[in-house]
């Protein structure tokens, strides 16, 4: 028995019952980091007892959502899947993960593991976890200040996923012109997924678009289809490269509402109808890639559908609650991308007219010390679209001042701007009468704070649950 | 004829860090105020308009910036003409550095800029993050630096400010920014325009006091959420500091 591995874990062990225990927030990360200072090289040693071996997931939008979709999946076939959920993804929130999974010996009753990863940690992720699999599902702007410019990040993904052995496999979305380059300097086996509806293509590149250079020759790309910022079908007049071809691909998105969509889906020139209980493009792209990464476990394309149809969102990122007879919409934002995207979600589930909406920005560590990236969303969306308007926030004057600037406020009815989030969540639920909707846009930790809220009233249940 | 002929440079490509604010700022502020304003977009293709009064030029990537600056040798005459002229220039962190002298960067060679501001930047060790307050003319001015360059100002540059909260131009001398007669050039990002009207103001009425050759005095806007953004921002740098 290994001495150091026993204590390690109990000592971890016993941390994640006292944090439960006093309701800090669930205890996802502060066991692992102990138990690590015990044994440095715990996370890989009981990672390479798992006998399906590890799969990665990591990117900036989606990587939550997707992963949760590729563990229904795989449970559903059976297969004990060891998962870091509650969105913990950093290398101490999986160790911490690990510890509360494994006995005192250190072993862990699991099958696969499954990892969101954190971007900026996939480099050393992928060294202490030995994964056979890795999923990447995009590269966006996204909290400068923290994760830097996207050419570094898609450089430092590079040189680590090219320090893999053959056998690995890497899946990759196409439509992205940083993951194709990735893909095309890989010498290990990599699939691509993309989408190929042309009804779907958006006017110009919205302000939000990153990758406008080819990644090759720094020369501008030419956009034949645009489906989200900078995704899309794409070519270099002057060197050539260009999307890959698609392995599995959608070529067709219909009846889009607010808690769903359909699509179809090609693998092998046959044919199949997806239906997914998330809405939007986005869950489109998160679906695509789950059921590539489960394709690569080799699960049948039926039953991976099947599983997808009964799945239900992470919590945050997209989530109906009910209150009494009034219905709540809460969509996780965090950089421009998923915001644009959450915009013309609900507007076209609003026929182009909100009732309620509330928008939150704080500045937290977690959501980003920098504010500047709300003028790169197309707030102007907005524009006398919206009846009844609350703004609150650590950072609600300068949400405020950017909706004056994209003259959204201009035929708002009433306006609320409180930087109290739970005094302006309950003002905001008061105005709306019964069987009407709010629709709340929130960051990262001001989700959190609504979130809590709902708990406290009992209208939902805490995260770790999940 | 537009009153003011407002170009965007290299909007495509020095456009992250939200500086498209700034442009949104200043066309509003005109509109309101029935000043009449036309943009141009000026990317690697175009040439820069002769007839601009106006002319802003944002951040970008590393990458984006180096094809930009091989890109601008060929608009370096055009932009120097412009900023003799009086023209308004107001460059932003990339575009700041692309304004002066030179880059150097870690290895390999200085990456050549236009000269206008009397200035020099080299790539540092530490990146330069977070809020940002400076003192400008009497009051503050507000943003979000993000930056591993350091800037070094000549005796033909005067700062824009002076560094209340961050780092600055090079995080030793407490300047922020370079001011040369009519162009302007700091690291502030949060865009600054929008919580800064009254710098915002300042550039309008110089665009157009050079081009009708008259004192001008702007008619004022209720400033209040401006005002307040700028306020909120002022407290938060402090507590973030």
């Amino acid at each position: 028995m290994n001495v150091r591995v026993f204590f390690s874990i109990l000592v971890g062990k016993c941390l994640f019952k006292l944090s439960r225990h006093t309701r800090k927030g669930g205890g996802t990360a502060l066991p692992g980091l102990i138990a690590i200072r015990i044994k440095h090289d715990l996370l890989t040693y009981l990672l390479a007892k798992l006998p399906q071996g590890n799969m990665i997931v990591s990117g900036t939008n989606g990587k939550t959502t997707t992963a949760r979709m590729i563990s229904t999946i795989l449970k559903n076939q059976g297969i004990k899947v060891l998962h870091n959920r509650a969105g913990s993804n950093l290398l101490r929130g999986i160790l911490s993960t690990c510890v509360e999974h494994a006995d005192l010996w250190g072993n862990i009753s699991s099958d696969l593991g499954l990892w969101e990863v954190d971007e900026a940690v996939l480099p050393l992720a992928l060294h202490e976890l030995k994964p056979h699999t890795i999923l990447l599902t995009n590269l966006f702007r996204d909290q400068l200040d923290r994760y830097g410019e996207i050419d570094t990040l898609k450089k430092k993904w590079l040189q680590a996923l090219q320090t893999l052995p053959r056998e690995t496999t890497v899946l990759l979305n196409a439509d992205d012109p940083s993951l194709a380059f990735i893909g095309k300097h890989l010498t290990c086996t990599v699939i691509y997924f993309g989408l190929d509806d042309k009804e779907l293509t958006l006017p110009q590149l919205p302000h939000a678009a990153d990758a406008v250079q080819c990644p090759e020759c720094q020369h501008i790309l030419d956009f034949d289809q645009i489906y989200a910022s900078h995704m899309g079908y794409y070519s270099c007049r002057n060197c050539g490269f260009t999307r890959p071809s698609l392995t599995i691909r959608v070529p067709e998105i219909q009846n889009m509402s607010i808690d769903s969509v359909q699509f179809s889906l090609e693998y092998n020139s046959i044919t199949y109808k997806t239906n997914l209980r998330v809405p939007g493009l986005y869950n489109v792209y998160n679906a695509l890639a789950a059921i590539t990464a489960s394709l690569s476990r080799s699960i049948e394309l039926p039953d991976i559908i099947s599983s997808l149809s009964t799945f239900s969102a992470a919590f945050g990122r997209v989530e109906k609650i009910h209150v009494g007879t009034k219905t709540v919409y809460l969509f996780l934002v965090k950089n421009p991308t998923g915001f644009n995207e959450v915009l013309r979600t609900i507007l076209q589930f609003s026929n182009q007219h909100i009732e309620h909406l509330y928008l939150s920005l704080n500045d937290l560590i977690a959501d980003g010390r920098d504010v500047s990236w709300i003028w790169d969303v197309d707030l102007e969306l907005l524009k006398s679209k919206v009846t009844h308007l609350t703004v609150s926030g650590i950072r609600a004057p300068d949400l405020l001042l950017r909706l004056k600037y994209a003259e959204a406020l201009d035929h708002v009815q009433t306006l609320r701007v409180d930087v109290n989030q739970k005094k302006a969540v309950e003002k905001a639920l008061n105005k709306l009468r019964s069987h009407e909707t709010l629709f709340l846009l929130p960051t990262y930790t001001a989700m959190l704070d609504i979130r809590e809220y709902f708990v406290q009233k009992g209208y939902t249940h805490h995260l770790w649950k999940d | 004829m537009a009153d003011i002929h407002l170009v965007h440079l290299y909007h495509d490509l020095m456009n992250i860090y939200g500086d498209r604010g700034n442009i949104l700022t200043l066309a509003l502020r005109c509109r309101w105020r029935n000043i009449s304003i036309r943009i141009s977009e000026v990317s690697l293709q175009d040439t820069v308009p002769s007839d601009t009064d106006i002319l802003f030029f944002g951040g970008g990537q590393d990458q984006q910036q180096e094809l930009v600056s091989r890109n601008l040798q060929e608009k370096k005459d055009s932009l120097i003409h412009l900023a003799q002229n009086r023209v308004v220039i107001l460059a932003i962190c990339g575009g700041y550095q692309l304004l002066g002298k030179f880059y150097r960067p870690h290895h390999g060679e200085d990456l050549p800029g236009v000269g206008v501001l009397d200035i020099e930047t080299v790539a540092g060790n530490k990146r330069m993050i977070g809020n940002c307050v400076i003192a400008w003319e009497k009051q503050t001015l507000v943003g979000f630096e993000n930056h591993s360059g350091k800037t070094f100002l000549g005796r033909k540059a005067k700062p824009l400010g002076e560094v209340l909260i961050g780092h600055g131009n090079n995080g030793e001398d407490y300047s922020e920014g370079a001011v040369f007669q009519n162009v302007f050039g700091c690291y502030l990002h949060g865009s600054l325009l929008p919580k800064n009207p009254r710098f915002a103001d300042m550039l309008i009425s110089r665009a157009l006091e050079r081009k009708t050759k008259k004192k001008v005095l702007l008619p004022p806007l209720s400033d209040r959420i401006e005002e307040e953004a700028h306020r909120s921002a002022v407290k938060r740098a402090r507590q973030t500091k």
